[in-house]
C-alpha cells in the first residue's frame, strides 16, 4: 500500500501541497488528474523520493521513501521529459538502471520488440514518443511495485498508446503493483484507470473508485411549465446548471434515485438523467471545487 | 556510505575518459624530458582535472532532467556523493602517482617517497572536495564554474588587497607578508606541496592546512549534498553562498583598492570623489553587469544602489583610518627594532653643498650626483656581528623617521623623492622608504666616518668614494 501522511511541499513561499493525504492500494491503477500547475509532478517527485517534503511522509510497504533508499528499488519513476546522457544508446541506459535494478531479460526483450525499438542507436535521435517508451521498456522491464508516470500519454501515436495500455493491463495483473499515472489527457485514463484523484489547491480534493465516482454524479435535464425559483436546486449537491430556453442542464453529486425523486417532487414536463465521462467529471468537479 | 554499484557505473561510462588521461601520463612519463618537468606537467594534468572532473561528474545536479533520473535511484545521497568523489579522486591521483613514484626513482628517494605520495594524496583530495562543494553552491552548471573560478581566485584578490593596503598606509612596507591567506586557497597549497616534493623538503604546515580543508569541505559537502533542494536546479544560484556573498565581496575589494590607489593623494575626500568619480560610475556598471548574470535578466533596485552608497562610504572610512592611524600602527609596530642590521640608501642629490665641494675636485660639470651609502652593506662585502657608531645610527634613523613622516604628509611634501632607503633588520625583514629630503655634504662625511659605513658618489666621470676626512678617492 501507498500511503501519503500530511504531506507539505514549499517551492519558495509558495505551498505547493498542503498537508496532502492519500492512500493507494496494490493492484490499483491510479489516474491523477489536475490543472495545470496543480502540484502533479511534485506529488510524484515526492512520492518517488526525490523531493524532499517540508512536513509529511511518503510510506510504500510501510518504508519512508525518501529516506529509505533500498524501498527505491521497488519504485520507478516516468518523468515527462526524462534525462539521457549524450551518445548514450539504449544498452548504455541498461548498463545504468542494471547497476541498480533488477531487470527481468525475457520482459525487456518482449517490450524491446513490442515497442519497435533500436538498441545500438543513440536515443538523443529518437523522437519524443520513442523517448518515452524507452523509459516505459525499463519501468516495465523492471517490474517495480510502484510506478509513476508523469504526462505518460503525451507524444504517443495511438497505437502506441495502445501497446503502452495493454502493457500496463499485463503489468498490473502479473505483479499487483500499483501505477499513478499523471495526465491531461483524461479519456485515456478513464479506458485504464480503476481510481482517480483530482488534485486542486495542493489538496486531493475528491478521490476514489472512478466507476463509483461517476456513478455519483449524473446530468440531469428537466423543464418546467412556468419559470422555477432557482434557489429551489439549493437543495442538491449542484457542481454545474446551466438553462437553455426551458431547459435546465443540471449536474448533481449524490444518489441517482434519491435526486431524481425530489426532482419529480417539482413536477418537470421532462426529466432525462445523463451519465458524465471522466473529463466531464473533472471539470464539473474542479466548477464545484471553484464555487 | 560507497556504491560499488555506482563507482562501476562511473568507471565504465567514463572508461574512455580514463584512457585519455592514462595515455597522456604513459606519453608523459616516456618522453625524453627530465623527471621534474615530467612531474610538472603531470600536475598540471591532474590539477586541470581536479577542477574538470567535478563539474562534469555532477552536472547531472544542476539538470532538471538529470535529477530525476539520479536522485530516483535506489542509492542514498550520502553513498551517491562518497563514491563519486572517490572516484574523482582516484581520476586524479593514480596518474599523478605514478609520475611521482617514477620522479621519486630516478631520484633516488627512498622510504619518503610514501610521505610525498600520501601528501599528494591529501593535496589532490582537498582540491576535489573544495571544488566540489562550491560547484553545489551554484544551481546550474555555468555559475557551477564561475563560482569556482571566483573562489579559487579569492584568496588572490584578498592577497593583492593586502598588498595594495601595505604599500599604500604602512610606510617602508614593500610587499606584505600575509601567510594566512595562502592557507585559503587549496590549489596554492597543493603547488607549495609539490614544490616541496620537487625540491626534497617537508613543511608539514601545508599539509595540515590541506588536512584542514579537507576535513572542513568535506563536511559542508555532505551536508549540502544530502539537504540539496534538488527542486532548484537550473535556476538563479541565490544561495548566500553563490552570487550575492561573491558579488559584493569582489564589489567591496575593488572599491578599497580604488580607494588605497588614489585616496592618500587628495586632501579632501570630496576632492578624490569628484576626480574618480568616473571610475566609480564603471564599478557601478560591472555591479550591475554581475546581477545580470546572476538573475538572467536587467536586475535594479534601490537597495542595489543602497549597498553600493553603503560600501563606497564605508571603503572610504575604512582607508581614512588607515590614514590617519598610520596603518592601524603597523608603520611603527612592524619596524619596532632595537637597532637595524643594515642601511642602503640609494639616490641624487641636488645638495648645494655636495656639488660646491667637489665640482673643481672630479672636474665636472654635472650638478646631479648619484650618492650611494651603504651601512653594513656593500656589494662586494657584508659586514656581520657589527654595531654601528651611534652617530651613524642617529643619522640614519632621522633620516628614515623623515621617509616615514613625508609618507603620511603628501601634501606637505616639497619635493619629489630623490632616493630610497632600505632597511634590513637583524631577522632579514626587508623595509623601503622613499627619502625627500637631500643629504648635504657635512651628513656625508659625518656618515664616512664610520668605518662600517662606505659613502659612494657617481658622476658621469666615474665613481669616487668619501673617506673619512672627506676626501673623495677614486673607486674602481
Amino acid at each position: 500500500m501507498l500511503k501519503i501522511n500530511n504531506v507539505k511541499k514549499y517551492f519558495g513561499d509558495k505551498e505547493v501541497l498542503k498537508n496532502l493525504n492519500l492512500e493507494i492500494n496494490e493492484g490499483s491503477i491510479f489516474g491523477l488528474v489536475g490543472v495545470n500547475g496543480a502540484g502533479k509532478s511534485t506529488l510524484l517527485r515526492c512520492i518517488a523520493g526525490i523531493y524532499k517534503p517540508e512536513e509529511g511522509e511518503t510510506l510504500l510497504s510501510g518504508q519512508n521513501t525518501y529516506l529509505n533508499e533500498k524501498i527505491r528499488k521497488d519504485i520507478f519513476f516516468v518523468s515527462d521529459d526524462a534525462y539521457y546522457s549524450l551518445a548514450s544508446n539504449i544498452n548504455n541506459l541498461k548498463e545504468f538502471y542494471s547497476s541498480y535494478y533488477n531487470i527481468d531479460e525475457e520482459a525487456y526483450q518482449k517490450y524491446l520488440k513490442l515497442f519497435g525499438l533500436d538498441e545500438n542507436k543513440q536515443i538523443n535521435a529518437f523522437s519524443k514518443g520513442m523517448k518515452r517508451q524507452t523509459l516505459l521498456l525499463f519501468a516495465l522491464a523492471i517490474k517495480p511495485k510502484l510506478l509513476l508516470l508523469d504526462e505518460a500519454f503525451d507524444g504517443l501515436d495511438p497505437i502506441v498508446r495502445y501497446n503502452l495500455k495493454k502493457s500496463l493491463y499485463e503489468f498490473i495483473d502479473e505483479n499487483k503493483s500499483i501505477i499513478i499515472i499523471s495526465s491531461h489527457n483524461l479519456k485515456e485514463l478513464e479506458d485504464i484507470c480503476d481510481s482517480f484523484g483530482i488534485l486542486e489547491d495542493g489538496k486531493i480534493e475528491t478521490y476514489g473508485d472512478l466507476l463509483e465516482s461517476k456513478q455519483n454524479i449524473n446530468k440531469y435535464q428537466v423543464a418546467f411549465k412556468e419559470d422555477v425559483d432557482e434557489s429551489v436546486f439549493k437543495q442538491f449537491e449542484l457542481l454545474h446548471m446551466s438553462k437553455e430556453g426551458s431547459v435546465y442542464s443540471l449536474v448533481i453529486k449524490g444518489d441517482k434515485e434519491n435526486i431524481i425523486n425530489k426532482l419529480n417532487e417539482l413536477n418537470p414536463l421532462i426529466l432525462d438523467t445523463l451519465s458524465v465521462n471522466f473529463e466531464e467529471l473533472f471539470i464539473y468537479e474542479h466548477e464545484g471545487g471553484d464555487k | 556510505m560507497f556504491s560499488k554499484e555506482y563507482f562501476n557505473y562511473l568507471l565504465k561510462s567514463k572508461k574512455y575518459l580514463l584512457l585519455f588521461v592514462f595515455l597522456l601520463t604513459i606519453m608523459n612519463i616516456l618522453s625524453n624530458k627530465t623527471v621534474d618537468i615530467t612531474l610538472g606537467i603531470e600536475c598540471v594534468i591532474c590539477f586541470g582535472l581536479a577542477y574538470f572532473l567535478p563539474v562534469y561528474i555532477f552536472s547531472y545536479i544542476h539538470n532538471k532532467k538529470a535529477v530525476d533520473t539520479f536522485f530516483s535511484m535506489p542509492i542514498s545521497r550520502k553513498a551517491m556523493l562518497i563514491t563519486a568523489i572517490i572516484f574523482i579522486i582516484l581520476s586524479c591521483y593514480i596518474p599523478l602517482a605514478l609520475a611521482t613514484t617514477v620522479f621519486c626513482v630516478s631520484k633516488e628517494i627512498g622510504l619518503t617517497t610514501i610521505v610525498y605520495l600520501s601528501e599528494l594524496l591529501v593535496a589532490i583530495s582537498a582540491i576535489v572536495v573544495f571544488n566540489t562543494a562550491i560547484y553545489l553552491t551554484a544551481n546550474n552548471v555555468l555559475d557551477g564554474v564561475i563560482m569556482i573560478c571566483a573562489y579559487t581566485a579569492l584568496p588572490l584578490a584578498i592577497y593583492l588587497l593586502c598588498d595594495s593596503l601595505a604599500a599604500s598606509y604602512i610606510a617602508g612596507v614593500i610587499n606584505v607578508d600575509v601567510p594566512f591567506i595562502g592557507y585559503l586557497s587549496p590549489i596554492y597549497l597543493c603547488i607549495k606541496t609539490v614544490e616541496e616534493l620537487m625540491y626534497q623538503g617537508t613543511n608539514w604546515a601545508y599539509t595540515i592546512g590541506l588536512i584542514i580543508i579537507l576535513i572542513v569541505f568535506s563536511i559542508i559537502l555532505i551536508k549540502a549534498y544530502v539537504n540539496r533542494k534538488v527542486e532548484r536546479a537550473d535556476t538563479p544560484s541565490d544561495r548566500f553562498f553563490s552570487y550575492p556573498f561573491i558579488i559584493y565581496v569582489y564589489v567591496f575589494i575593488c572599491l578599497i583598492m580604488i580607494s588605497s590607489a588614489n585616496e592618500y593623494n587628495y586632501s579632501t575626500i570630496l576632492e578624490f570623489l569628484k576626480d574618480n568619480f568616473i571610475i566609480y560610475v564603471i564599478l557601478f556598471a560591472i555591479f550591475i553587469a554581475a546581477h545580470f548574470i546572476y538573475k538572467r535578466k536587467l536586475y535594479f533596485s534601490y537597495k542595489l544602489v543602497a549597498f553600493y552608497v553603503a560600501a563606497l562610504i564605508i571603503s572610504l572610512i575604512f582607508t581614512s583610518t588607515l590614514k590617519t592611524s598610520q596603518g592601524f600602527g603597523l608603520a611603527d609596530r612592524m619596524t619596532k627594532t632595537d637597532a637595524f642590521a643594515r642601511y642602503e640608501y640609494t639616490g641624487y642629490t641636488f645638495s648645494d653643498s655636495l656639488v660646491k665641494e667637489y665640482r673643481n675636485k672630479i672636474n665636472n660639470d654635472g650638478v646631479i650626483y648619484y650618492v650611494s651609502i651603504y651601512a653594513n652593506d656593500y656589494p662586494q662585502y657584508r659586514f656581520t656581528n657589527v654595531e654601528l657608531d651611534k652617530q651613524t645610527y642617529d643619522i640614519l634613523e632621522k633620516i628614515r623617521l623623515n621617509g616615514k613622516n613625508d609618507f603620511y604628509n603628501y601634501n606637505k611634501r616639497k619635493s619629489s623623492a630623490s632616493g630610497t632607503l632600505n632597511v634590513i633588520t637583524k631577522e632579514q625583514a626587508n623595509y623601503s622608504y622613499q627619502i625627500f629630503e637631500t643629504i648635504d655634504y657635512n651628513t656625508l662625511v659625518s656618515l664616512a666616518k664610520d668605518k662600517h659605513v662606505i659613502v659612494r658618489i657617481d658622476t658621469d666621470s666615474g665613481s669616487y668614494r668619501l673617506n673619512a676626512n672627506g676626501e673623495l678617492v677614486k673607486d674602481y
